[in-house]
């Protein structure tokens, strides 16, 4: 189909970064998977219109809105500690256990909060990129951020305390 | 504190794998593209079907040297027939009629509503004609106005308004209609006449609870009323110029009672056809037109008018389970011709004088069971029980909540 021209060796190509910020914003793979899989049927429909400028950029502010959306609608409960199918290898036993505190944390985050954490310190955007992607004012994003690495701050101390510490 | 939460993130984000979703993606984009194709088309359904109901002007202009015709088969409304405030309005009539069935009376099953069949096309309208009525509304001669007890109905624009009289006849002209009220007299009945665009009552007579039988004249210069077994012939000022005692129990033939030359008036005795007929300035037997005799049980007739070719429109009513008929009698012709097939569950039947007068028939095509209007019923349904569905599952979501 000319209209698919390039599609599939997209997302052949960007699946892995989309998987995973799809995991970090569902924090379950089912859902994750849907999440995506949403996403990617919404730019398929407008390939042609997106295929020439930044397409993976669409693909991810496709998944903040409907991450939002669905939440707002169905209140899925939010897990970071969804059945895992494939477990990282060869992970020492301490970050295990840092990962699922960190997870949890991560859980107890709106789904805007969550985004702007993402798109802050996982993608590096700035905060006025991070804006232009989520569509909404820098001063937003700023009060997202600091409400959530607050929160972080309150419900898991020991989790910043490690990462800290294994930073220096 | 952020570069700890940087590297927590990527660790977490690299132990999730590849969503092989291409396909899904694809299945969902295709999906979701047909519905909406979906969607579309019906809301374009739905805007071909409103939007010209919705802009149809309110009054059906008659198309210039179109002629009203009569079907040659008049059937009951369906179920959920429109009604004739209905749009697309009717326009005008070329048949009236009441009967007994559940089609024209839900609950009792006797005339509630009446039926209408268009001038120029089989479009059949209901209208309201009150419980047990026994007259089919009475038409105008253009056909555009509907009469009964109920008020007047202008079937172009579906407006009703009162009468306050029992019409019996329209004059020719359509200017002027007769109908009877209750007299000052206990127990009189005034036979009244009265402008349609409006004005007061003018009394003609007064008779007994029997009431009145009416006939214009073609030209409409003269009228004729039977009442207490005396017939009355007035002018159009309403001075009477002649009047004479009726054979006992007959009364006028019907609203096509005069000749169309004016020379002759049917008398008819009541659940018979064997006319007599009068001379309307004398008062004496005349040797009227040699129409055919009609055969069989007749359990009510009606001179309803004369065609162009000098025949005599008559409606019978049969027997019990019989079909009624509009037969045509021609004079000198040695049987009658049948011009229309009434349903048996017709009870009464009145046609418009210009369809009448023009001479042209068409083939009837009565509705089917369902009309439209059942349609709109049962979209109202659906949409209720959608409304209903979605309320219990939105209460059960909103339960799961909270639960």
């Amino acid at each position: 189909m000319a209209e698919a021209d390039g599609f599939r060796e997209f997302v052949r190509g960007r699946s892995a970064a989309l998987s995973r910020h799809a995991y970090l914003l569902t924090g379950d793979h089912h859902l994750g998977e849907d999440l995506l899989q949403s996403a990617l049927a919404s730019t398929y429909r407008h390939w042609r219109r997106v295929r020439d400028s930044d397409p993976e950029a669409y693909v991810r502010r496709a998944m903040y809105h409907q991450h939002v959306s669905w939440w707002r609608r169905r209140r899925v409960p939010e897990q970071l500690t969804g059945g895992h199918r494939e477990v990282a290898q060869a992970d020492p036993a301490d970050a295990t256990a840092l990962r699922l505190t960190m997870a949890q944390a991560l859980s107890r985050l709106s789904p805007k909060q969550r985004a702007v954490i993402v798109l802050r310190f996982y993608d590096d955007l700035t905060e006025a990129q991070a804006a232009q992607l989520l569509g909404c004012r820098v001063g937003t994003v700023k009060r997202h951020a600091h409400d959530a690495l607050r929160r972080l701050r309150d419900i898991a101390p020991e989790l910043l305390h490690e990462t800290e510490r294994s930073t220096r | 504190m952020t570069e700890g939460l940087r590297q927590e993130l990527r660790r977490t984000a690299d132990s999730a794998p590849v969503y092989p979703v291409y396909e899904r993606a694809m299945a969902t984009a295709r999906r979701t593209r047909r519905r909406t194709a979906a969607a579309w088309a019906a809301v374009a359904a739905v805007l071909a079907v409103a939007v010209p109901v919705a802009t149809r002007p309110a009054v059906i202009p008659v198309a210039a040297g179109q002629a009203p015709s009569l079907p040659d088969r008049i059937g009951l409304p369906a179920y959920g027939s429109l009604d004739v405030d209905d749009r697309p309005r009717l326009g005008a009539a070329a048949v009236s009629f009441i009967g007994d069935s559940r089609r024209l009376g839900l609950l009792s099953g006797e005339s509630e509503l009446g039926g209408l069949v268009g001038a120029y096309e089989e479009r059949y309208r209901t209208i309201d004609v009150g419980i047990a009525s026994r007259r089919a509304p009475l038409l105008s001669p253009d056909g555009r106005f509907a009469a009964d007890e109920g008020g007047l109905v202008d079937l172009s624009t579906g407006r009703s308004t009162p009468l306050a009289l029992t019409p019996l006849a329209w004059s020719p002209d359509g200017r002027q209609i007769v109908g009877s009220t209750l007299g000052t007299a206990p127990g009189s009945v005034d036979l009244v006449i009265k402008e349609v665009a409006g004005g007061e009552f003018r009394t003609l007579a007064t008779a007994g609870e029997a009431g009145f039988s009416v006939a214009f004249s073609a030209d409409g210069d003269r009228l004729a009323y039977l009442a207490d077994g005396r017939v009355h012939v007035l002018d159009s000022a309403g001075r009477e110029l002649v009047a004479f005692t009726a054979p006992s129990g007959y009364r006028l033939a019907g609203k096509g009672a005069w000749t169309p030359d004016g020379s002759a008036l049917a008398l008819v005795a009541s659940a018979a056809w064997a006319p007599r007929w009068f001379d309307p300035g004398t008062g004496q037997p005349v040797a009227g037109p040699e129409l055919p005799a009609v055969s069989g049980g007749v359990v009510a007739a009606g001179l309803l008018g004369w065609r162009p070719d000098g025949s005599a429109l008559l409606y019978l009513r049969r027997e019990a389970g019989q079909a009624g008929q509009v037969l045509a009698l021609s004079p000198r012709a040695g049987a009658p011709a049948q011009v229309t097939a009434v349903d048996p569950a017709i009870t009464d039947v009145d046609l418009a004088a210009r369809a009448i007068s023009s001479g042209g028939t068409r083939a009837g095509d009565p509705p089917f069971l369902i009309g439209p209007a059942v349609w709109w019923w049962l979209a109202g349904i659906v949409l209720a029980l959608g409304a209903l569905v979605a309320g219990v599952r939105w209460k059960r979501r909103a339960g799961q909540r909270r639960g």
